[in-house]
């Protein structure tokens, strides 16, 4: 019995009671300014970056809009660390009111200059490309550049060229 | 073969011991069993004791290999000095010879079966990862001490101490062979029982129904508890008996006391085993009962106060890991408590229709089945009929009771001699009828017929891997066979740094490894530290909603936001509460006090600049709760600004101001919301966030959610994959230096 005394009042002895209030604590360096991230591996074109990802041939946008037109090669960068069991997908759409009529559209996705994939569409409205990518397609250490291909784009009355709608494309892990 | 040399060694001493210590105990209470019960029921009695002096051990920081042996010779020693080990000549009636043969028959493959599964590496999911985990981890730092961030560590830990007595000497095996003692002294208690019943036969049948039962078999050979705990209320029940046949010898009162109070000490869900006692010794003493539940009491606590002792101090809460609620501490979260015990009372079962087949037959959802032959256990109610029936029902009904708290297969164990018992009882009117049960049961649940009516993946004894139990064969090996992440364990072990700290989502298996490991889960602060993680992640928690509550300007020494809605099913949560006049914020200053109510101590949170965490309630909204700036001197303020992820509703709030003297006001309280752009840079402020919380690095399971973005983004996070095991992941965070100093 004595030695459960000694047991528990040694115990006791680390009994700290919880404090009532809390100081103010370290404040953290966060504000809505520069991101100091790098490119992702996917785009969503509501991202605020977006405009750092996009090389060429996407037409202007308001920010925080969640998709986009595209001309006829719209080029964008993206970052990806892995190489192994990656998939490309890209969201987007043909417009009936304007594609109607041009369709079918072969698409092809470049992958740093290299062939990914070709699909032709038939009929205008939604669609989603994917394609599985060999390691080999992609660089670790740097931006990989995407490039989206359109055998034919609908000129507009003001002579715009719209390609296709793009909502969001990238790489993904394959399941 | 040093290493089987030390397991048996661990083993052999530690069971001696509390042979030992069982021993003195009967002797000094004057209590004596049969030839044939006594060794068993020394031993079982002397792991109270024994596991009472390994706690001690523990508080003061003497887990040292020497001095764990020598306590262990002190008490073998003392045991043949006072002559404790000599054997009472009084005998049970002797079995049967044809009881004697099935028993032999039927037994003894499963006994090989089991010792060379139980002497094989420890490979079993908990014991490999909390339960000889937390052993290792006190022996290696010479210790008990508090480990808040693993909620397994607050649970009583009873059989914990027995392992540890063990693990000294033998490492993991030999603390896995102290449970696998408990198995094979079940049974025996079992079909002593039945000897003193008058029953042999039904006793042998009964002990084989559980001896050789899948989820038993398994459970006993690994580090776990739950046989230990069946085997110790059966022994407790056995001795309740011997009240009342001999209500003079308070000595078994005190042995009945010393028992129950173990039963809490290795399992919570055992503390019934105080009311059976009680029941017992109201329905033998009646009016005089008064002083024998006063000696339980007294013996009973000695095993069960250090434990609740022990979370009151560490914990803040003497039935820690669980009724937070009532003791609200910062070391678990009443949130995830609620969603932890639904958890284990539904498992993914999808309906109780499925239960009797699943624990039984399939063990698809209930991790283990206990055999076919257990769905004829409603046939145990017929045992009501005999007094020994009644009886057994009354304890399988105690301890049954808290089942329904976690309804895995195993958790029926320390109920399942009881019912085997009452089933066999019942058809020992049947001539034959216990035999034949018994070998179908014993056939149907050998490692070869298992698999051809349970599910491939149910938890079960497959292999006789003796070439492993004797280690001709690498334990790595073999190790690596059956858990997916031991070799990520190893490599923390050999990458980490001593003193790092790895955040992950789900358990590794931690008796292999010295690494600092704090799984998601197990404790308030990993579940905090996940919340982190998951908010770069999930762009619903972004904290995007602002609320501007203004009030007519006033003088103040202190402010607090009190939210005002009722709803138990969702948290009130608040990335940011800013303090504003005439436009302009008040800047944040070191006299500023902060309070909450409910979960203080997380309030700093929302006080931090950081859009990364966030102070939740912990408990669903109620109309009061509040946060709280005490300025330490009067301020102008005119306006709170709270900023809140979207899922927040965007009104039910209200300021209230201090006056001079000290009473709350409520000025009118005029709320003004506004959506603001998403946060950039969230999974970098994630990392310089965990980073800042003593997390240097990060353990990412197949299965655990954000592996792919990780592992995609890794640049982005500012991580550097360092280990790939498996398809597990170990990612060091970068410090900011590093990460700044990446190529863009």
């Amino acid at each position: 019995m004595k030695f459960a005394v000694v047991a528990i009042a040694l115990m006791i002895t680390g009994c700290t009671p919880l404090p009532d209030s809390y100081p103010v604590p370290e404040q953290r360096p966060m504000s809505h300014g520069p991101d100091p991230e790098g490119l992702q591996a996917f785009l969503v074109f509501d991202n605020p970056r977006t405009p750092a990802y996009l090389i060429s041939d996407f037409l202007d946008a308001p920010p925080g809009q969640s998709w986009r037109w595209t001309n006829s090669k719209p080029t964008l960068r993206l970052n990806t660390a892995a190489t192994e069991n990656i998939r490309f997908r890209a969201r987007g759409a043909f417009p009936h009111q304007s594609h109607q009529s041009l369709m079918p559209v072969t698409l092809s996705v470049l992958l740093n200059g290299k062939l990914l994939g070709r699909t032709t569409y038939k009929a205008a409205g939604d669609f989603v490309f994917q394609k599985d990518v060999e390691p080999e397609l992609l660089q670790t250490n740097g931006e990989n550049e995407v490039r989206l291909e359109l055998d034919k784009v609908f000129v507009a009355t003001d002579g715009v060229k719209l390609g296709m709608i793009l909502a969001e494309l990238g790489f993904e892990k394959r399941k | 073969m040093p290493a089987v040399f030390y397991i048996l060694l661990g083993w052999l001493l530690t069971t001696s011991a509390c042979v030992a210590l069982g021993a003195i105990l009967l002797k000094r209470l004057r209590v004596q069993f049969s030839r044939d019960e006594s060794p068993t029921l020394w031993f079982v009695t002397g792991s109270a004791l024994y596991s009472l002096l390994i706690f001690a051990l523990g508080i003061l920081h003497l887990y040292h290999r020497g001095v764990i042996v020598g306590a262990a010779i002190v008490v073998i020693f003392a045991a043949t000095r006072m002559g404790a080990l000599r054997l009472p000549t009084g005998q049970l009636p002797a079995l049967p010879k044809t009881a004697k043969r099935l028993l032999t028959v039927c037994g003894v493959p499963f006994l090989a079966l089991y010792l060379c599964n139980a002497m094989a590496p420890e490979a079993s999911p908990d014991g490999s990862s909390y339960h000889l985990g937390l052993v290792a981890k006190y022996y290696r730092e010479h210790a008990l001490h508090p480990v808040t961030t693993n909620m397994y560590a607050a649970l009583s830990q009873g059989m914990e101490m027995i392992f540890l007595g063990a693990y000294a000497v033998g490492r993991h095996s030999a603390a896995a062979l102290m449970h696998f003692n408990f198995l094979i002294a079940l049974p025996w208690l079992m079909v002593c029982y039945g000897r003193r019943i008058g029953q042999p036969a039904a006793g042998i049948a009964a002990a084989l129904l559980v001896f050789a039962s899948p989820v038993v078999g398994v459970d006993g050979i690994s580090a776990y508890s739950d046989v230990a705990a069946a085997c110790l209320i059966f022994t407790l029940f056995t001795v309740l008996n011997e009240i009342e046949q001999g209500p003079d010898n308070l000595g078994l009162v005190v042995l009945a006391g010393v028992l129950s109070g173990f039963a809490y000490a290795i399992k919570y869900t055992l503390f019934p085993a105080l009311f059976l006692t009680a029941i017992y010794l109201a329905w033998v003493y009646r009016a005089r009962v008064f002083r024998p539940l006063l000696i339980v009491a007294a013996s009973s606590a000695v095993s069960i106060l250090p434990w609740v002792v022990k979370n009151i101090v560490w914990w803040q809460n003497p039935l820690a890991p669980f009724f937070n609620h009532w003791f609200p501490n910062p070391y678990m979260q009443y949130w995830f408590e609620i969603g932890y015990r639904a958890q284990l009372a539904k498992y993914t079962l999808p309906s109780w229709k499925d239960w009797p087949l699943d624990v039984t037959v399939y063990g698809a959802q209930l991790t283990g089945i206990l055999g076919p032959v257990f769905l004829l256990a409603p046939i145990a109610l017929l045992s009501l009929r005999t007094s020994a029936g009644r009886r057994l029902l009354l304890a399988a009904f105690f301890f049954l009771a808290t089942y329904p708290s976690n309804i895995g297969t195993r958790f029926l164990i320390p109920a399942l001699p009881f019912v085997a018992l009452a089933m066999t009882l019942t058809l020992a009117s049947i001539r034959f009828a216990p035999a034949v049960i018994a070998i179908l049961h014993v056939v149907l649940s050998l490692p070869v017929a298992i698999p051809r009516y349970s599910v491939h993946y149910a938890w079960r004894l497959d292999k006789w891997p003796w070439r492993q139990a004797l280690r001709i064969k690498s334990e790595e090996e073999f190790l690596n066979s059956r858990l997916s992440t031991y070799a990520i364990a190893r490599a923390m072990e050999q990458l980490v740094p001593s003193g790092r700290r790895v955040l992950g989502f789900s358990q590794v298996p931690e008796a292999y490894t010295a690494t600092i490991y704090l799984v998601g889960f197990q404790s308030a602060e990993g579940n905090g530290l996940r919340d982190i993680f998951l908010t770069a992640l999930i762009k619903e928690r972004h904290p995007v909603m602002r609320l501007r509550l203004r009030v007519p300007a006033v003088k103040t020494r202190a402010i607090r936001v009190v939210q005002n809605r009722d709803d138990s099913r969702s948290q009130w949560s608040v990335g940011e509460m800013r303090v504003w006049n005439s436009n302009a914020q008040v800047k944040r200053a070191p006299l500023w006090r902060l309070r909450a109510k409910p979960t203080l101590h997380e309030v700093q949170k929302a006080f931090d600049n950081s859009f990364a965490t966030r102070w939740l309630t912990d408990h669903g909204r109620y109309n009061g709760m509040y946060i709280e700036v005490d300025f330490g001197r009067e301020e102008s303020i005119d306006a709170v600004e709270l900023l809140q992820a979207n899922d927040q509703p965007w009104e039910g709030y209200h300021v209230e101001v201090r006056s001079a003297d000290g009473a709350w006001t409520k000025p009118k309280t005029t709320i003004e919301s506004e959506e603001l752009p998403p946060y950039q840079g969230m999974r970098r402020a994630v990392v310089e966030e965990l980073l800042r919380r003593n997390v240097q690095y990060i353990l990412l399971q197949p299965d655990d959610y954000g592996l792919d973005d990780l592992q995609l983004n890794a640049k982005v996070w500012g991580v550097e994959e360092i280990a790939d095991r498996g398809g597990s992941h170990l990612y060091r965070l970068l410090p900011k230096e590093e990460f700044e100093a990446l190529p863009r």
